[in-house]
């Protein structure tokens, strides 16, 4: 097994650039219970996808899983889609290096959710569409919208999967102190199996079960560090002035 | 059967209880939309012209003034979006189930 994938890793290899990506994040010493708690919720994730695939018919069963996802599951799963490892990790560390600007940049994106729904999403559902490239070809041509919503989805996408995978490979790197390029190899597969087999019905799920975790985490975490400060937002500001001198603004 | 729907179409097209619901959908869509998009754009230009009002502490503490503005655009971002999705479930959807069923064609229709 570790030959094969040794193996993988060497059919991918690493371009130069990738040393930059690859950061600083040293080889940890082994910790069993991060290790269990991966190794749980993967195995959890990868049963939950079996199961659905069993229950996976037709195409509908597999795009939209049948219809059978209420609103609050639904809202759930796309909180799941917000509230990535990335978001969070990603968020928590800009605002550790740049202060203030991390915020700023936090708000950003939050903004314009509203916007879309206030103007787009009723549309949409009155249309009984899934997507936007589903309405646009119902107004207009079919072929070229269809292929510039492929190709924007897919360049979009590219971009976006690289981060998360550059995030997820460093976490497992991390872990289990394999190297980063077969972590990432680890990744990619466990992503493609997920989606491949599951569908919606399974992603779905993985994702409800994922904002549940993170909403629970991140809450318990910020509570526990107030409860460090004594419950003062005051306290907590200064200790961070303390610690990082810089002006961020 | 298609002309049957196209009836049922066109008798809701002539309603005027339709007319005014599209334009008060239309009306809070944009309404809400421009109350966010000018919050964020004010503090972007806030953030652009007087950074030392946002760094400025507030009394004699650390917390600057930016901590709570930042908080309150997230916060207002939340809040109308509740305000948008209880009025659409409240009243909109209510009135169009209302105008659809009163033009319902009297044969039970497979939609």
């Amino acid at each position: 097994m570790k030959g094969f994938v040794a193996a993988l890793a060497l059919l991918f290899p690493v371009p130069a650039f990738a040393a930059a990506l690859e950061g600083e994040a040293q080889r940890q010493p082994l910790n069993l219970v991060a290790i269990l708690m991966f190794v749980a919720f993967v195995g959890l994730t990868l049963w939950i996808t079996k199961a659905a695939a069993a229950r996976t018919r037709t195409a509908s069963d597999f795009y939209t899983a049948g219809g059978g996802i209420s609103g609050f599951q639904n809202g759930l799963a796309m909180a799941g889609d917000y509230m990535s490892a990335a978001s969070f990790l990603g968020i928590s560390a800009q605002i550790f290096n740049d202060g203030y600007d991390g915020l700023i940049y936090s708000t950003g994106f939050l903004v314009g959710w509203p916007i879309l729904l206030f103007l787009m999403a009723e549309r949409l559902r009155n249309l009984g569409r899934y997507t936007f490239a589903d309405v646009a070809s119902y107004r207009f041509a079919q072929p070229p919208v269809r292929s510039f919503a492929a190709v924007s989805t897919l360049l979009v996408v590219s971009f976006y999967l690289i981060a998360q995978m550059v995030g997820a490979g460093q976490l497992i790197k991390l872990l289990f102190g394999l190297p980063y390029a077969v972590a990432v190899v680890i990744v990619g597969a466990l992503m493609m199996l997920y989606v491949l087999f599951g569908g919606m019905r399974a992603t779905t799920w993985v994702q409800i079960i994922k904002a549940v975790l993170l909403l629970g985490g991140a809450s318990f975490m910020a509570l526990m560090v107030l409860a460090q400060m004594g419950f003062s937002l005051e306290a907590l500001f200064a200790r961070a002035v303390e610690v990082k001198t810089e002006a961020a603004l | 059967m298609k002309g049957r729907e196209e009836a049922w179409v066109a008798a809701v097209v002539a309603d005027p209880r339709y007319h005014a619901l599209v334009v008060a959908r239309a009306r809070l869509g944009w309404l809400l939309s421009i109350i966010i998009f000018t919050a964020f754009a004010g503090y972007l230009l806030l953030i652009a012209f007087d950074k030392a009002l946002l760094g400025a502490p507030i009394g004699t503490g650390v917390t600057s003034i930016g901590i709570p503005v930042g908080l309150g655009l997230i916060l207002l971002a939340i809040a109308l979006t509740g305000v948008y999705v209880a009025h659409a479930n409240r009243h909109h959807d209510a009135r169009m189930a209302a105008i659809l069923s009163d033009h319902a064609p009297a044969q039970e229709y497979d939609a």
